[in-house]
């Protein structure tokens, strides 16, 4: 037996504590045993105040005080990798910003939310640098500064959404002297560095930052597809279209969720 | 701040993978465990409360050693205005009702060893005529939880036991243990059918796990809470997992110290006595040491949640802090994913027991109101 480093690990699809404490709604839900206990409920809702004081004394603390646009947490839907190149012997199934839009739209008209794509854009704000030439699962992932042309906004609202694309990693990407046969994408790794580095800078919008939920072709989801394909390379894309449109519609009613939990719609 | 006083190297019990050397035994002296509380008491920062642990052999053959010094630390606590908490693990054969009445009057903690179901729990832990202790400790167990219901439960597992496991677990957490601390014998000659076989279990560990949390259960599970905590308290849990003779040092019978239990006997370890004090300089050197990423697992995408930077666990499995065991690496691997998606599956259910058990930092505190009081009707 030897030590074997492990190479790939995917993200699991639970929240850390960080995440959840920028959308604490989810610290309510009270399991039952407390709610018919009067002390534990008690101390349950006179220490979570604590916490969601906490956070919001913490989110007032950002520079622009004066703007109460929050990011939402990146809700995760979708391993949010992909690669291109020789590696991919199935179909690349990355989904345009288009694609993205069109989901996005469709899910939240439901709720009442209408996005144009006439969004604001916002300036000097942290984006993350991203490497397409990196081998192995690392992201290589840095920050750097620039404008960030939103994706979809409801004026009335004053909700917008980003989506994180290959088109824009391949934009955010840091000059690469290195090149690789092999193009690899982090979707979700850079959605996160975006929302953070978004936080306090929204102008008083309310934001999700969406990512295409895309998996690595190694990935289960990806193997299952292409048993079930028999070669054919045209199902396998639309198979993996519609896996990865309907994790996106995931993202998307999270968000709506917590747009809800937060008061906002 | 914990200071572990191995009170003696001498045992009632001869378990068959037990490390201690018995070969010459000693036994601490009062003054030696004083000279440790002052030490203690010293170096915790005031407000803070230090532990003070006994530690074995086996601690009870020496009850009168442990009042002694705890009334000891605890004239200290009004002379010198530090607190101190009391933990003591123990095989449990010598448990009776006026040590458990004393350990509740004293608020000190009892964790006992035991490995679950007889074919388990007797295959290793079996008295110096070699007879095994599982009936005995049946009884002593009910009467210590009837005594201090929070008592944690220690089962180690080992390649023949493997595939009790989680029958095991459940026959203690059916005995009434809600605290169970499971660890694998490192130190073992485990082979890779007997780490498939503990595949299974942990996956029925994870069923049995899933229904607990669905039925509102409260319990600690280690294997899972540890794993599924390395990733919700991802940004602190790194910086919390083994600080090697920072933040625990085992004092030796003889008074030497150590930066943690398995390396009590090891000169090259030694940290000072509890006359000269901690040598700092050695103590940051050991903690460097033992900081540095391990040669094996610079490269492991894992490696953030893995207990590979235990260098109480390396020493034990592999001889050498440096180097990570075989053994710890294929159990991570194998672990992590059960853990993790038994962790999916509840947050996707929004299970409010599992958010609030990893979620809310006031857990512990709600959860003990609740223990408290009883329903107002
Ligand atoms: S012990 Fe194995 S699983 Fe853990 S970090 Fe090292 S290589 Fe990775």
């Amino acid at each position: 037996m030897q030590v074997k480093p492990v190479v790939n690990y995917k993200s699991p699809k639970y929240p850390d504590k960080e995440e959840t404490l920028k959308n604490p709604g989810i610290l309510l839900t009270l399991p039952e045993r407390w709610r018919s206990n009067a002390y534990a409920a008690v101390a349950f809702s006179s220490l979570l105040l604590l916490t969601l004081t906490a956070c919001s004394r913490k989110d007032s603390t950002g520079e622009n005080e004066q703007f109460t646009g929050q990011v939402a947490p990146v809700f995760i839907h979708g391993d949010g990798r992909g690669s291109f190149g020789c590696e991919s012997v199935a179909p690349p199934a990355f989904l345009s910003e288009e694609e993205a839009f069109s989901v996005i739209k469709e899910e939240a008209q439901r709720q009442g939310i209408v996005f144009t794509r006439n969004a604001p854009s916002l300036q000097g704000v942290a984006i993350p640098e991203t490497d397409i030439y990196v081998l192995g699962e690392e992201a290589n992932m840095g920050r750097q500064k620039g404008d960030l042309a939103l994706d979809g906004y409801d004026a009335e609202k004053q909700v917008a959404f980003e989506f994180v694309s290959r088109d824009d990693i391949n934009a955010w990407a840091r000059e690469n002297t290195e090149w690789l046969s092999v193009e690899s994408y982090h979707f979700l790794e850079a959605a996160k560095v975006l929302a953070e580095g978004l936080e306090g800078r929204t102008k008083g919008i309310n934001l999700a930052v969406f990512y295409d939920p895309n998996y690595n072709y190694y990935s289960p989801e990806i193997q299952e597809i292409i048993e079930n394909s028999a070669g054919d390379f045209q199902l396998m894309e639309e198979k993996i279209k519609e896996r990865v449109k309907a994790d996106l519609q995931e993202q998307v009613r999270d968000f709506l969720n917590w747009l809800k939990g937060q008061n906002i719609i | 701040m914990h200071f572990t006083l191995h009170l003696t190297n001498n045992c009632n019990m001869a378990c068959a993978y037990c490390y201690v050397d018995r070969s010459n035994i000693q036994t601490m002296t009062a003054v030696i465990a004083r000279r440790a509380v002052d030490l203690a008491a010293g170096m915790t920062p005031g407000g803070d409360s230090a532990g003070i642990v006994f530690f074995g052999g086996e601690p009870l053959l020496y009850k009168e050693l442990i009042c002694e010094t705890i009334d000891y630390a605890n004239w200290k606590e009004k002379q010198a205005g530090c607190y101190f908490h009391y933990k003591v693990t123990t095989n449990g054969l010598l448990l009776d009702k006026d040590f458990l009445e004393y350990s509740r009057k004293n608020n000190l903690f009892i964790a006992l060893s035991h490995d679950g179901v007889q074919a388990a729990h007797d295959r290793h832990r079996r008295d110096t005529e070699g007879r095994g202790t599982y009936e005995t400790l049946a009884r002593k167990a009910q009467m210590l939880l009837a005594a201090r219901p929070y008592a944690p439960v220690l089962m180690t597992v080992n390649p023949d036991t493997a595939r009790y496991y989680a029958e095991s677990v459940e026959y203690l957490y059916n005995l009434g243990f809600r605290y169970l601390i499971c660890s694998l014998n490192y130190a073992a000659a485990w082979q890779e059918d007997d780490l498939a076989m503990l595949a299974g279990e942990y996956g029925k560990l994870a069923e049995f796990y899933y229904r607990l949390t669905l039925a509102e259960e409260k319990f600690y599970l280690s294997p899972f809470e540890v794993k599924i905590s390395s990733h919700i308290n991802r940004r602190t849990y790194c910086h919390k997992r083994c600080e090697l003779g920072l933040k625990q040092i085992s004092v030796a019978p003889d008074g030497r110290l150590y930066p943690c239990v398995q390396f009590v006997g090891d000169d090259s370890y030694v940290l000072g006595d509890v006359y000269a004090g901690v040598n700092e300089k050695r103590r940051q050197h050991i903690y460097l040491q033992n900081e540095r990423e391990k040669e094996s697992c610079r490269d492991c995408a894992v490696r953030k949640r893995c207990n590979h930077y235990c260098g109480c666990l390396n020493k034990q499995a592999t001889g050498s802090i440096d180097l990570v065991s075989p053994v710890l690496c294929a159990h991570e691997r194998l672990l992590l994913p059960i853990a993790d998606k038994l962790a999916e599956r509840l947050f996707k259910k929004r299970n409010a027991m599992f958010i609030q058990k990893h979620y809310n930092e006031y857990y512990p505190i709600v959860s003990l109101v609740e223990d408290m009081k009883k329903p107002l009707l």
